[in-house]
């Protein structure tokens, strides 16, 4: 007997809730074919585990979590393969090229430069409005580990971007380790 | 002004159009991984994954009325006297390196678009019959681009070709040469050389049943190929049989048997050859943690007893030299197919005692070592793929290495994501190149 899966429901969730998670699968990897790509990647997961999820609230939590983690191990399963490339070779995006671009997408060109976890801690925190234990949860890590790679990533951001750019989640006073 | 890093990160969210997806195809890409989860025959040669698209052969339900006749013609040889000796030219892509021991067999295919400098740039399409597929997935297009050579005494010789145009694995042992198809709608079904590759068959299941590739239709089902001295083993879940690759009819063999362990189990096994004519029965639950294996040291005839796998949700899928591996699911995430890099690889010989490898073997990407040199080796700018050994002369795949940012790539299959044509991929040549001390320098093959 095989496990029954519901197709009808499953295309009504990805009709009605990819766009969205495209949106956050485009800051984790900071291109638009890429998150195309992590998409259907997380979209496939997520059929695969459709027999499981008994709980249908749970899905976009769960493909949004299946986003996260994928875009965490594609960066590191890819880096040991032949993979696709923007440019050849593309060097880290510097400040010559991020020059005279709208800021949103210079934030976004640096979150990109920002190693895979940190990144994705800070879209969890930002974008996502998540709490720093349910960014862990995300994440699958440790709540100390969120704040490290929050903290490390702000101050990087700070770093390249200016003081001026306010990076303290909404209700919180500081981000700390 | 204060720009709000939420506010910028909407900004930048907001330009991303909602996303035209093919429900259909989600799900086929989801049945297919399951598929081939069940069967837990993953190939993981580098090479093989990323040139030779992976994928099965599959014997379905029983269809009497329009059953084959036992073996199929032999295929016409398609060598040209001007190709032979000459080896691969500049315009093959060398797919893979084999051995049977003695004599170097090399996995060759033409360039789909335009050779320049080296390079070949194709475009890719989705269509089944294209190049690449949705997924990533390389596919060589044209009839009969898989050509295959021999290397020997420092001679080429171009062989006749399978008549095939991807392939899943291939054996080459002193009984004979044996691919396991690909992508083949037609006849999807093993081919088998016994005379070193000068002439190939095709091989048809016995009466009753039939064989599909893995991309077949999906009411039939994909079964393992193996090869263990000079028998080729078939399997299709609870249901084994063996033929000798020299000739002879299809004889049914007793699998090993167990119980069923989740829903949908049908008993059967997914079956990995060592190259010491071990047989290793696995058993890896694509919805869950469960997995088991059983060793056969006498081509199936006598099985041992089913051992749990070494350690919880990890998968026994890989066999290198004699040794078998396992590597460790993220099933949390609900993916089997997505690989803890904090935990494994784990390896064994004697099949009872499992290590588990450090830093070095994930950096190896579970390559394992021929005969002392690893089966990726980097040396300089370059890195060997594929490497086999020969008479105490490793042979090896030559890929340019470069840096980007962090990260060490391999110059061999380069897909450039090109606004005006998305998936044109340029490819640069592969070289073959040989080593006599280890894999520690090399020179390029004649």
């Amino acid at each position: 007997m095989r496990h029954r899966r519901d197709t009808s429901e499953y295309s009504e969730f990805v009709e009605h809730r990819s766009h969205a998670l495209l949106r956050t699968a485009y800051l984790l990897v900071g291109d638009h074919q890429l998150a195309e790509d992590l998409l259907q990647e997380a979209l496939i997961k997520t059929f695969i585990a459709w027999p499981r999820l008994r709980d249908p609230t749970k899905v976009d939590a769960y493909a949004r979590r299946t986003i996260v983690t994928t875009a965490i191990s594609w960066r590191r399963r890819r880096s040991f393969h032949e993979r696709p490339v923007d440019v050849l070779p593309d060097a880290t995006c510097g400040a010559d090229e991020v020059e005279g671009l709208a800021t949103h997408r210079v934030l976004v060109a640096y979150l990109r430069d920002l190693p895979p976890r940190q990144r994705a801690a800070v879209v969890l925190r930002f974008y996502e409005d998540l709490s720093v234990a349910q960014t862990a949860e995300m994440m699958g890590c440790s709540v100390g580990a969120v704040k490290s790679h929050v903290s490390v990533a702000v101050g990087k951001l700070r770093e390249r971007m200016g003081p001026a750019l306010d990076l303290v989640p909404a209700g919180e006073e500081e981000v700390t380790s | 002004m204060n720009d709000s890093v939420r506010d910028l990160l909407r900004q930048g969210a907001d330009t991303v159009e909602k996303p035209r997806l093919d429900v259909g195809r989600l799900v086929a890409e989801a049945d297919r991984r399951m598929f081939r989860r069940r069967l837990a025959t993953v190939v993981v040669s580098t090479v093989a994954v990323t040139m030779i698209v992976a994928g099965g052969v599959a014997i379905g339900p029983d269809d009497r009325r329009s059953a084959p006749p036992p073996v199929a013609p032999v295929e016409t040889p398609d060598k040209t006297p001007d190709q032979a000796d000459t080896g691969p030219s500049a315009r093959e892509w060398v797919s893979d390196l084999h051995t049977d021991g003695s004599v170097l067999y090399v996995t060759t295919a033409d360039c789909a678009g335009k050779v320049q400098d080296g390079s070949c740039t194709t475009r890719g399409v989705f269509a089944d019959d294209g190049q690449l597929d949705q997924w990533g997935y390389w596919r060589w297009p044209g009839q009969g681009s898989l050509r295959l050579w021999r290397y020997a005494a420092g001679r080429w010789d171009r062989l006749t070709s399978p008549g095939v145009n991807y392939y899943e694995e291939f054996w080459a042992v002193p009984a004979g040469l044996v691919l396991q198809v690909w992508h083949d709608r037609a006849r999807p079904l093993p081919r088998v050389s016994i005379d070193g590759g000068e002439s190939w068959e095709t091989w048809q299941p016995p009466r009753g049943r039939s064989c599909r590739a893995g991309d077949g239709p999906n009411d039939q089902r994909e079964c393992d190929v193996a090869v263990v001295g000079d028998a080729v083993i078939v399997t299709n879940g609870p249901l084994w049989m063996r033929r000798s690759l020299s000739g002879g009819a299809w004889q049914d063999i007793s699998p090993p048997s167990r119980e069923l362990l989740w829903d949908g189990d049908d008993g059967g096994y997914g079956i990995l050859t060592l190259d010491n004519g071990t047989l290793v029965a696995t058993v890896n639950d694509p919805y869950a943690v469960t997995t088991a294996y059983r060793v056969s040291v006498d081509g199936g005839a006598s099985w041992g007893k089913l051992r749990p796998g070494p350690g919880w949700a990890v998968v026994v899928d890989n066999a290198i030299g004699s040794a078998l591996y396992g590597r460790c699911a993220d099933y949390e995430y609900g993916d089997p197919t997505t690989w803890r890099s904090d935990c494994g690889p784990y390896r064994t010989t004697d099949f009872k005692h499992w290590t588990m490898g450090g830093p070095d073997d994930v950096r190896l990407d579970f390559g394992g070592d021929v005969d002392g040199c690893p089966k990726v080796v980097s040396h300089g700018s370059r890195s060997y793929l594929s490497v086999v050994r020969i008479d105490g002369v490793s042979y090896g795949i030559a890929h340019l290495r470069y840096l980007n940012g962090r990260e060490v790539r391999n110059l061999g299959q380069l897909e450039i994501n090109d606004p005006d044509e998305p998936f044109r991929r340029h490819f640069v040549r592969h070289v073959i190149e040989k080593s006599t001390d280890r894999c520690r320098t090399w020179t390029p093959l004649p």
